[in-house]
């Protein structure tokens, strides 16, 4: 029996402490998911804290022969989906407003620079991707979970999965070339 | 947890997907506060269940033993005369014994 599988049971027995040994073994991918689909950290921070608040709710239900992680991890996704749903409702159209406003990244020539700006156009190309799609590239590239991992924590067949990486990296592609392009050109006239 | 091993080399573009994740989370940690809050909030988990529902709801849907013997509660009175209306009335018996 694993360490996790010991914490449950004493956890399933009314131990307080085994709730507070198994968050400080999971926080960090819990956390650090939820960060990497919601891009908010109080968001985050309340997700962390909701999920182990419904390990201890339906520890009962939670089986000791299988690893814990991608129980946590379903669990993060679910309520990554319902923090992300909500505030799209309201918060979405004055985000591309903002983005009209401020416009593509100017290309900026020095090396180490333009990596940056690299990295800071595939965020915001990763955060413009439907959930779905970014749920997969998260816990694909950011946790190293396989195809099958990723499939048994979403439910769905790995055929799917793959077909939403796939899309998903199309759709960063051409988001960053969209950009890159306009970017250039704007260089070009200033 | 891993597989990478099982994957193929990540190209560049990939590379950068990679990076860009981990550039986001590097260092990034969750308050102190948020595990103290949430032993307390499953602290007040416990107990409440420990206690059982609230005296003050015991008689929100009229939980109280009936006088009725076929009533489980007044608001799940069961009504006879409802069920059985059509065969006992009155003008059934008079039906029956014309």
């Amino acid at each position: 029996m694993n360490d996790d599988a010991r914490l449950i049971l004493k956890l399933q027995s009314g131990d307080l402490e085994a709730l507070g040994l198994l968050y400080d073994r999971h926080r960090l991918p819990v956390f650090r998911t939820a960060l990497a689909i919601t891009h908010d950290q109080d968001a985050a921070e309340d997700i962390l804290q909701e999920c182990f608040l419904r390990l201890y709710t339906y520890v009962h239900r939670v089986d000791t022969s299988l690893p814990l992680s991608p129980w946590l991890y379903r669990i993060t996704v679910n309520l990554s989906y319902t923090w992300v749903t909500r505030r799209n409702k309201w918060r979405a159209p004055l985000e591309d407003f903002v983005d009209q406003l401020i416009g593509p990244a100017k290309y900026n020539p020095e090396p180490e620079a333009e990596r940056r700006d690299e990295i800071r156009l595939m965020q915001r190309a990763i955060d413009s991707l439907p959930f779905s799609q970014r749920v997969v590239i998260v816990l694909y590239y950011l946790n190293d979970l396989s195809l099958q991992e990723i499939a048994d924590i979403l439910g769905v067949p790995v055929g799917t999965v793959k077909s939403r990486l796939h899309y998903g990296r199309e759709n960063m592609r051409r988001q960053m070339e969209g950009t890159a392009q306009s970017a250039e050109v704007q260089y070009e006239f200033t | 947890m891993s597989s990478r091993e099982r994957r193929a080399p990540l190209d560049p573009f990939e590379m950068l997907v990679r990076e860009s994740l981990r550039e986001r989370a590097a260092g990034r940690l969750p308050e102190p506060e948020v595990r103290v809050e949430l032993l307390l909030k499953a602290e007040r988990e416990q107990r409440r269940l420990a206690q059982g529902p609230s005296v003050s709801l015991a008689d929100l849907f009229g939980e109280r033993p009936s006088h009725f013997g076929y009533a489980a509660s007044p608001n799940h009175f069961i009504c006879l005369e409802a069920l059985f209306g059509p065969r006992t009335s009155w003008f059934s018996f008079n039906q029956l014994t014309r």
